[in-house]
């Protein structure tokens, strides 16, 4: 008995190391030694930054172009030209870069990654710089960012994404607690390109600058204009015509509602509706009429928070409707935010949110849902006729997408050198538009994608061969000119339709104390709001309208507004 | 009579005796020393506002701030009875279950049936965690396999994972599906530890197969199912939190959102929160060593056979 209770206990001992093994995740090991070796980095960097200081007359960018030196390129045409840059390129000695750059796996196709890409390969004969890119599994990617900054050393250069990817406390903390670069200082002397463009228009200046004026990333910038709104609700052209409707029919609620039952009805499509797990759309398209979003929205310089306005009890109300008809999933709180391919290409749903590059005969057309599919964006819904929804995707200048340098990089000048490159007009027309027979040039001098990109039989994997996907420095006629009618016509309708003058600016940004106190409050609300929001759809909450907003105000909503309300203040001073 | 010589002593005469074996214990110890009680230390920040480059000794404290955020959320005591619920759940169902299925397993006297049997049960095991909750969330969405089976019998085909009354039975019994064989490994070992020679005493003494089981199987059985027992119980409160965080959604957090999911989601998921995922870390291994220890000494009274 007693030897047996000693193997039985052994195998047991054998089992749960193993799964202690596994299960005891949270409590960092090494944070002694990363401490020193952090201290270290931190020195290493503010040295360098004394260093670009002196070196320089003014204390600001702005007066800054001693130190700038000329280097050689190739441009478009494959001609030689002299563009100014922050170090001489081609350098004497190869430098690595890593960095960190999630990507959608379309775009990467047969390559291995990124760099492998003609823009990329041309960067590195013409600078000496070799970039390793390093891809985070698809879907991952927030949670491998977080977990980027337990790690022991940061990769060179960090692509964060503003409301969805940045550190926690926000990026002025991530420069305090000595995990970013302050740029500041250091663009004036290593990034003639990147000032110059902050310089030419005083918008960009305000989105990319921080309250205290810090420049701490490069952003993903359009030219010009910008990117307009490019995804909103759309439709099912051929699906509507059976039911005797056209797109520009449907502006009201009421209209939606019609035309969904009587495709419900007709037997086309099962639930002909899609919205996401948390009850709305990705982008809010379907509360915009009732003047809300799920979200803190911005009423003329006022925050306010979606879920505590009567409209958005208006909206979870028409949807427990919709909800109860069958005109959307009856578990519709599984859904991500998109549907799934398998249910688009079963014409499970005749209306959807999509991007515009989706529109018309693209993604879920290629697919072989219908021969006539034609999917087509539509007004964001209003409440009577002739009203206009406020709150919808804005138009874009400066993008969310930006790129921190870090200060585990060795080589910050050659880092910020670099990245300057994309904003600078050679390498920008260049990284837009490929080299060789990838563009064509109009006869205004412009450029467009040839065939090669266009006509390509996978148009993403091609895109991410010969141009950058996210040229940091973006033209976006590139990609409306390889636009078919369908998608210009869905972006029209948007444009037309609504305006985002609730949308609370990306940019504004609160200090790392005002964070965490916003986070702390936050991660209830926001459990309660998508919690009950799904349950009074679903008809089964035991909240009321008066209710629900009076429980969100006991969990500190005030507060939490009045923090958002500071920021935004501050962003509006700047 | 001799004098009973002190520990170090006696130590040092067994070591000498047993330098291979001491030996060979070495790296064990040195692993738990370095994997599992050096980060222990990594514990103190859970009060402290942790940032990873001012380190442990830098990082400011500050007390039980991240316990009284944790304690003082309006969900706390809902993600603590989901914890349990679920973890009891799961206890009531696949304890009886697995120790029934390799006592049937044991009875089977085809050896290759036996065998073509376990490899069956066994396999589910082996398939990742992402892709059964895949398979579980087909099966049991609106027009899904096992909701449409249902649906005969209720006349509505509605989705089940998204009712909050399903929820803890679809979790607890996928993890039966999964784990059942895989389970019964360690009840096998030991039902062929048992000693022949009992049975062929129970058979002299006119035991058919029943009385048999129930008077040589299963109390010799007894110390490991008690063993595995008070294990498990020492691990209600860390619920998979992988799993929970692949099927639930919003609308079954009511019965679904358990302390790992809570912490994730907003610990993790919005922000790099170390310092309140640590408290509650601690939290859940408190309860956890609590638990263990009582139900230890509670088997020693009831059963004599223990843990420790």
């Amino acid at each position: 008995m007693k030897k047996r209770m000693v193997s039985v206990l052994l195998s047991l001992t054998m089992v749960a190391a193993s799964i202690a093994g596994c299960g005891s995740g949270s409590t960092g090991t090494s944070a002694g030694t990363d401490e020193a070796v952090a201290s270290e980095k931190t020195e290493d960097a503010s040295e360098k930054t004394d260093a670009a200081d002196a070196a320089q007359t003014g204390d600001s960018y702005e007066a800054a172009d001693a130190g700038i030196f000329t280097s050689t390129f190739t441009d478009i045409e494959g001609n030689e030209v002299q563009i100014q840059t922050g170090v001489q390129f081609p350098l004497e000695e190869e430098v690595t870069l890593t960095f960190w750059y999630p990507v959608g796996w379309n775009f990467i196709g047969e390559m291995n990654a990124l760099q492998d890409g003609e823009v990329w390969q041309y960067l590195k004969e013409m600078t000496n710089v070799n970039v390793e890119f390093i891809h985070p599994a698809e879907g991952t990617e927030e949670e491998a960012y977080s977990l980027l900054y337990a790690s022991d050393k940061l990769p060179d250069i960090l692509y964060s994404d503003l409301g969805k990817r940045e550190y926690a406390a926000g990026a002025a903390a991530a420069v305090t607690d000595g995990y970013f670069l302050d740029l500041t200082d250091m663009i004036g002397k290593y990034a003639p390109n990147y000032s110059a463009v902050l310089n030419s228009n005083e918008q960009v200046a305000k989105d990319v600058k921080t309250d205290d004026g810090q420049v701490l990333s490069f952003f993903h910038i359009y030219e010009g204009i910008g990117k307009a709104c490019n995804q909103g609700p759309s439709v099912r052209e051929e699906v509507l015509a059976q039911v005797g409707y056209k797109p520009e029919d449907l502006v009201t609620y009421d209209d939606w509602y019609d035309a969904l039952t009587k495709i419900k009805e007709a037997g086309i499509c099962e639930t002909p509706l899609f919205i996401s797990k948390k009850g709305v759309m990705e982008y809010n398209e379907l509360t915009g009429g009732y003047g809300v979003a799920q979200d803190f929205i911005n009423i003329d310089g006022t925050i306010k928070y979606g879920p505590c306005e009567p409209g958005y009890m208006e909206y979870v109300e028409m949807m427990n409707k919709w909800h109860d008809e069958g005109l959307i999933d009856s578990d519709f709180a599984l859904n991500e935010r998109d549907p799934e391919e398998g249910d688009v290409i079963n014409g499970k749903y005749a209306a959807w949110w999509s991007y515009c590059s989706w529109n018309g005969d693209k993604k879920w057309g290629a697919k072989g849902v219908a021969d006539d599919f034609n999917l087509i964006g539509t007004a964001i819904p209003v409440k009577t006729k002739g009203e206009k929804a406020h709150y919808r995707c804005p138009d874009t200048i400066v993008n969310n997408y930006n790129f921190h340098i870090t200060t585990d990089c060795e080589n910050p000048e050659v880092a910020i050198a670099y990245m300057d490159l994309f904003y600078n007009d050679v390498v920008a027309l260049i990284a837009n538009y490929g080299l060789g027979d990838t563009h064509v040039k109009n006869d205004d001098g412009t450029y467009s994608w040839s065939d090669k990109i266009n006509g390509a039989e996978d148009v993403y994997a091609a895109r991410g061969k010969y141009v950058l996907p996210n040229a940091f420095y973006e033209n976006y006629d590139r990609v409306m000119d390889s636009w078919t009618d369908a998608q210009k016509v869905s972006q029209q309708n948007w444009l037309d339709t609504s305006d985002s003058a609730y949308v609370v600016p990306l940019y504004i940004s609160m200090t790392a104390e005002e964070n965490e106190e916003f986070a702390s409050i936050m991660g209830d609300i926001t459990t309660f709001v998508e919690e009950e929001t799904a349950k009074m759809i679903a008809g089964n909450s035991s909240y009321d309208g008066d209710s629900f907003v009076a429980k969100i105000k006991e969990l500190g909503i005030d507060r939490a507004i009045e923090l958002k309300q500071a920021a935004l203040d501050r962003y509006n001073a700047r | 009579m001799v004098k009973r010589k002190s520990f170090w002593e006696r130590l040092k005469r067994d070591f000498k005796m047993n330098k291979a074996i001491y030996i060979m214990l070495l790296p064990v110890l040195i692993y738990f020393i370095m994997y599992h009680y050096v980060p222990m230390l990594g514990l103190v920040t859970a009060f402290q506002d942790y940032k990873i480059k001012l380190g442990y000794f830098k990082s400011p404290f500050v007390g039980l701030k991240h316990f009284d955020r944790f304690f003082g959320s309006m969900y706390f005591v809902r993600l603590l009875a989901n914890t349990f619920a679920i973890s009891l759940k799961d206890i009531f169902w696949s304890f009886p279950l697995t120790i029934t299925f390799a006592l049937l397993l044991n009875e089977v006297g085809s050896k290759r049936f036996k065998s073509v049997i376990q490899t069956v049960t066994y396999l589910p095991y082996f398939i990742s965690m992402i892709v059964v909750c895949g398979l579980v969330m087909d099966f049991t969405k609106a027009g899904g396999m096992i909701s449409s089976l249902v649906g005969l019998f209720t006349g509505s085909s509605d989705s089940l994972l998204t009712n909050p009354n399903y929820f803890q039975s679809i979790f607890v019994w996928s993890g039966i599906w999964q784990g059942l064989g895989y389970g019964t490994i360690i009840y096998i070992s030991a039902l062929a530890a048992i000693n022949p020679e009992l049975y062929e005493a129970a058979k002299i003494d006119g035991a058919n197969r029943w009385k048999q089981t129930i008077h040589v199987t299963i109390p010799c059985l007894i110390p490991t199912i008690v063993v595995m027992l008070v294990l498990r119980i020492g691990s209600i409160m860390s619920v998979s939190y992988q799993k929970i965080i692949l099927l639930y959604s919003p609308a079954v957090y009511e019965k679904a959102d358990v302390i790992s999911s809570y912490v994730y989601r907003v610990g993790l998921q919005e922000g790099t929160e170390y310092s309140f995922s640590t408290a509650v870390g601690l939290f859940q291994s408190v309860v956890n060593l609590i638990l263990i220890v009582a139900a230890n000494k509670i088997s020693k009274k009831l059963t004599d056979s223990s843990l420790w």
